[in-house]
């Protein structure tokens, strides 16, 4: 059931809200349960089976460390003042011990349904090389939707419970219904059980306000979805899928093309999925903060998927750095190289990891972990330059603090992080080459490519209001809020325009190919 | 004891041309990012021999020098 399809927007969420606004409110936690059993049943059937074991991991790990530090607050204080830190410490290796385990289960669950296939790909091509080598098939394993999301959402839960940062979940229900909320099991968010649980669990009651605000943000996601993304998704499909047949100009217009759509796609999943949850009082995590007005490829990262990148810094990097084998490689650089070796190159190394990580996390295959690997190139080049362009800029007439200069830093993050779509969406490393090159020979076709000038002319509108909306956010403007207190005729003529613009500029019909949401895939 | 000069000059080292006062904001402001922040957890260990875990990095111990300062003595106690 895709979020902008018919049956969901008027179907699932209109009756779905109904028994959920009606029931009475202890029993809404459980109306928001059967829902997301039945969203996650109608799209994955079988496959729920992953989702109730996953709960039923997060859960049970989560209630065993929840035992021990009840068991250590409890009896630690009546023991002999010699005997608390041995007790302590051994409470401390079996909470250790259950949350490594949850954790081992949940990841290798994601490997082998995700990885496997890529895995015995690469050790096949490997072992062709050799020679009288057996050859073995592939496994192909189907992915149950969501996997990448609810896993390290459940991940997240076993650690968050062990550190202290959220308390443990005493019944199971209360774990399935946050892994599998339906607003963000398809595409995240990746929320945390501390923040989320208490609307979910104890909901608000219905309010006019949730309900307004939802439907705005839900149909300003579909305007970005359908009005934007699937048409740009046209001539993307095109130059992409048929590279060899584009160059210059019609190569690079495919290229911005895909930024702007995946850009649209993705926010606009977020505006449809956050919009729903908001008219049951529930406020998912924040996914974007207009990325693209980053001054460096490290702003757009932490405003681009935020969610992922926090969960990877929080549960991957940091841990990684603080870990055992890492600072001895930090006494190592110190003891054979230099403090500064110390302090860095434990960092970068664990940089290099975490953004190969997030590579891999898209997908199982090369070009993914090129992607990764890109954005860490480029942090890490823009690292070691930094010092020498403190001792240039001094001597050069620019000023850093000056708009022009901020501009031309956005300019230049843009370029770059195109050149990165250009990776992620290719049909593979070889023609992601090709396509690179192409960009230098000169093409004398159309640029009207599956497009009509018509299509062209709405893509731009759609973009310079995307623009717009993205420049008022920027600027501290909260516009859901702002049009609130304007007329009634202003308000409902911004809403009608809006469904109006869906219905005659959307991308449906015999004509268009509207795409499936892309992160859904992953 | 350590003192708040200490942890200022490990900062400047950390990130080249930043020189910050004691109560100076640094990571919503953006001039630390978690780059930064685990160069500086990874030079505060080296140099102090003190034990940084997962759980002490929360905004709020790297906020200023002198919450980094508070951070590092609280961690030599225990």
């Amino acid at each position: 059931m895709s979020y902008n399809s018919f049956i969901y927007l008027f179907g699932f969420l209109v009756v779905a809200w109904l028994l959920w606004a009606f029931a009475p409110q202890k029993w809404r936690p459980g109306v928001l349960l059967g829902a997301s059993l039945v969203f996650y049943f109608a799209s994955t059937k079988r496959y729920i089976v992953y989702i109730l074991l996953a709960a039923a991991i997060a859960w049970g790990v989560g209630l065993l460390l929840g035992r021990l530090d009840a068991l250590q607050a409890d009896t630690r204080p009546a023991l002999p003042a010699d005997r608390r830190k041995p007790f302590k410490k051994e409470v401390g290796a079996l909470k250790k011990m259950a949350v490594t385990g949850g954790v081992a289960a949940m990841a290798g669950i994601l490997l082998f349904v995700k990885y496997l296939p890529f895995g015995a790909r690469v050790l096949s091509q490997l072992m062709e090389s050799l020679p009288g080598s057996p050859v073995f098939t592939v496994p192909t394993l189907v992915q149950p939707m969501g996997l990448s999301f609810f896993t390290l959402m459940a991940i997240s839960y076993m650690v968050d419970v062990y550190r202290g940062s959220c308390k443990a979940a005493e019944r199971y229900w209360q774990v399935l219904l946050f892994l599998s909320f339906w607003p963000h099991v398809v595409e995240g968010p990746f929320d945390r059980y501390g923040s989320l649980s208490p609307a979910l669990l104890d909901p608000p009651p219905p309010s006019y306000r949730n309900l307004t605000f939802g439907i705005q943000r839900i149909v300003w996601g579909l305007f970005k979805k359908m009005v934007i993304a699937d048409r740009a998704n046209m001539y993307v499909k095109a130059t992409f899928d048929d590279w060899t047949q584009y160059s210059g100009a019609a190569t690079a217009l495919g290229v911005l093309l895909y930024t702007l759509q995946l850009y649209a796609e993705f926010s606009g999943c977020m505006d449809i999925v956050c919009g729903s949850a908001e008219l049951f009082g529930v406020h998912p995590a924040e996914n974007f903060r207009q990325p693209f007005f980053s001054a460096s490829v490290g702003e757009f990262w932490r405003r681009w998927h935020i969610t992922l990148g926090a969960w990877l810094r929080e549960y991957v990097f940091q841990p990684l750095i603080l870990s055992k084998p890492m600072q001895k490689f930090a006494r190592l650089c110190r003891d054979k190289v230099s403090p500064a070796a110390a302090r860095q190159w434990p960092v970068w190394t664990g940089l290099g990891i975490t953004w190969a990580l997030i590579g891999l996390w898209h997908g199982a295959g090369w070009l993914y972990l090129l992607y990764g690997l890109y954005y860490f190139a480029l942090q890490w080049l823009g690292e070691l330059a930094e010092p020498a362009l403190l001792r240039v800029l001094p001597r050069l007439p620019v000023w850093r603090k000056a708009r022009p200069y901020r501009l031309w830093q956005v300019l230049r993050t843009f370029v770059l992080v195109n050149f990165g779509m250009l990776l992620f969406r290719a049909n593979g490393v070889w023609a992601a080459v090709d396509m690179l090159r192409s960009l230098t020979v000169p093409y004398t076709g159309s640029l009207l490519i599956k497009l009509d000038a018509r299509d062209m002319a709405v893509l731009a509108v759609g973009a310079a209001i995307l623009f717009a909306v993205d420049w008022l956010h920027h600027r501290g403007h909260q516009l859901r809020a702002e049009l609130a207190v304007r007329p009634l005729v202003l308000r409902w003529t911004v809403y009608i325009a809006a469904v109006l613009a869906i219905m005659i500029f959307g991308a449906y019909g015999d004509n268009y190919d509207p795409a499936a949401f892309i992160y859904a895939q992953f | 004891m350590h003192t708040i000069e200490e942890i200022i000059a490990m900062i400047e080292e950390v990130k080249p041309g930043l020189h910050p006062a004691p109560e100076e904001e640094l990571v919503k402001s953006g001039k630390l990012d978690s780059v930064d922040i685990m160069s500086l957890v990874m030079a505060l260990t080296g140099e102090f021999d003190i034990e940084i875990t997962p759980l002490d990095l929360k905004e709020e111990n790297f906020r200023t020098p002198q919450a980094i300062l508070a951070m590092v003595q609280r961690l030599e106690e225990e």
